[in-house]
């Protein structure tokens, strides 16, 4: 049997790594600015750090969910595999954001609120997202056909793109109550009356979780390049070796 | 205008189909009846805590009915090959969906029109406001069968669809069944009409997104 | 049990959960590349 190619899968390019780098530098700052820098709040004490970790994570999953959406059109449009590696990678990032704020959520709410659950806004929302991002999955695992994989998991991503607009407007108006700014708990934006020390923590670590997106979204998809190559270029896989995103 | 008859026809034909299908229509009105009979006991007999659930419990039986339906619809096509021949026609794939889209509506909205009377004679509703009611059911049956009808065909192929339909549907509905649930008991509890059309509103915008979204994206969900 | 941790404690535990789930996530970017790798040497 010939050697199957004359180049292996590269290595982590140079760049790439040092964006990691980096990456996990950035976030050590952020950890420390919202750990250490940061003053307690007024209501909160020291529970105001959970909400960096929190509110930045939410903000880039819905990020995540868009890229998917978006990558998904562009599969729809051009049928390119490639395209579909972009879209299960940011998909893939969405589930780990939501599945973050989920409990990042629910680790906020017990002890500011008392309870882990309690139909919050932006709680119910991530839960939503979260549910709808499962689906996702679960669909893309009962089809082996990697094109109607790609575009069913397209039209899947773009019906979950245009329901959180309607996911946000009913989670919203469940509660119908409006809760006190300085207990917004789940915080999916920045208040008003936070102070402006506050507010920098916060973008700095949306920063930082966008640029972790960025960079799990650019390994991912190095791999997944690398997997379709192989796909194609093995005419016929070796004997039950099926690669399944 | 051949694209609305062929609409009208596959609807006609879809929506009698499941009504002569006597076996799901008798399970389906069985179903919803059971749903409205164990949420009575389960919650009664107090007046006041069966009309509080009454709207709740009336789209919960509409929204079981409504997936089985809606998963019947394909059901009878595939298993018959009727479906790939279907979609051989010479016709828009968009058609092929409005047309069972509409009977799936319509078989909804029987079911609906059934269910009302009879939540609201166990549940206590007061039935004062029922233009605007049957308006919320005619909205929020119409926004719940688009995702229904649209996410049936997309499962139709695969294997454990009929877990994954209501798995795949529930994040997606949601708004649909909280504005349907608390639009109805605007309209027989509160009376705020202002509200109610507050969550006609949501439902109308729900429906309207949809229809665009579902009937454009249908061409892709069918191809193999 | 939940009540006898104070305010940092909730942060430790956010914190953590941050760690894990970007070191999970690393993992398996880890083991996928070394997934494909392998297949590429087969």
């Amino acid at each position: 049997m010939q050697p199957s190619m004359t180049h292996s899968v590269p290595r982590q390019p140079g760049w790439l790594r040092a964006f990691g780098l980096m990456t996990l530098v950035l976030f050590a700052v952020g950890t420390v600015l919202a750990l250490i820098v940061s003053p307690p709040d007024v209501n909160q004490g020291d529970l105001i750090r959970i909400m960096y970790a929190h509110v930045s994570v939410v903000w880039v999953g819905f990020l995540a969910v868009l890229m998917a959406a978006v990558f998904g059109m562009l599969y729809l449009w051009r049928s390119k595999p490639v395209d579909d590696v972009w879209a299960v990678a940011s998909a893939e990032m969405a589930l780990v954001y939501f599945a973050l704020a989920v409990f990042g959520g629910m680790t906020y709410s017990k002890p500011t609120l008392g309870v882990f659950w309690d139909w919050d806004a932006r709680l119910t929302l991530t839960a939503l997202a979260f549910a709808l991002l499962v689906g996702y999955f679960v669909v893309r695992g009962l089809i082996d056909d990697p094109q109607q994989r790609a575009r069913v998991s397209a039209v899947v991503s773009i019906i979950i793109l245009a329901s959180l607009p309607f996911n946000w407007m009913a989670s919203e108006w469940f509660r119908s109550i409006h809760p006190s700014k300085s207990f917004d708990v789940t915080g999916g934006g920045i208040n008003d009356t936070m102070a402006p020390i506050f507010r920098w923590i916060l973008l700095f670590n949306v920063l930082v979780a966008a640029l972790i997106f960025v960079y799990f979204l650019l390994e991912r998809v190095r791999i997944g390049r690398a997997e379709l190559k192989l796909e194609t270029e093995d005419a016929a896989p070796a004997a039950g070796e099926v690669i399944r995103v | 205008m051949t694209d609305l008859l062929y609409i009208t026809t596959l609807a006609r034909k879809d929506f009698l189909q499941e009504l002569r299908s006597k076996a799901a229509t008798v399970a389906t009105i069985f179903f919803a009846s059971t749903v409205l009979l164990i949420l009575a006991f389960a919650l009664g007999p107090s007046q006041a805590a069966l009309t509080n659930a009454a709207p709740g419990v009336l789209w919960v039986a509409l929204a079981f009915a409504g997936i089985i339906s809606a998963a019947q619809s394909y059901q009878n096509e595939l298993e018959e090959g009727a479906f790939e021949q279907l979609l051989m026609y010479p016709i828009p794939r968009a058609t092929i969906f409005l047309g069972k889209l509409l009977a799936n509506w319509l078989y909804m909205t029987v079911l609906g029109a059934l269910l009302l009377p009879t939540t609201a004679l166990f549940f206590k509703m007061d039935l004062s406001n029922w233009p605007w009611l049957v308006l919320t059911i005619l909205f929020g049956t119409l926004g719940f069968a688009l995702i229904a009808t649209f996410y049936a065909a997309l499962t139709s192929n695969l294997r454990a669809r009929e877990s994954l339909l209501p798995v795949l549907m529930f994040p997606v509905v949601v708004p649909i069944m909280l504005a349907a649930v608390r639009a109805t008991g605007e309209l027989t509890r509160s009376g705020n009409l202002g509200w109610a059309f507050d969550w006609l509103q949501l439902l109308i915008g729900f429906d309207l997104v949809y229809l665009v979204v579902c009937t454009a994206l249908f061409h892709f969900v069918t191809e193999s | 049990m939940f009540d006898s941790l104070g305010h940092w404690g909730w942060v430790a535990i956010a914190w953590a959960e941050l760690l894990i789930a970007y070191g999970g996530y690393l993992f398996y970017l880890n083991w996928r590349s070394r997934r494909v790798r392998d297949e590429d040497e087969a």
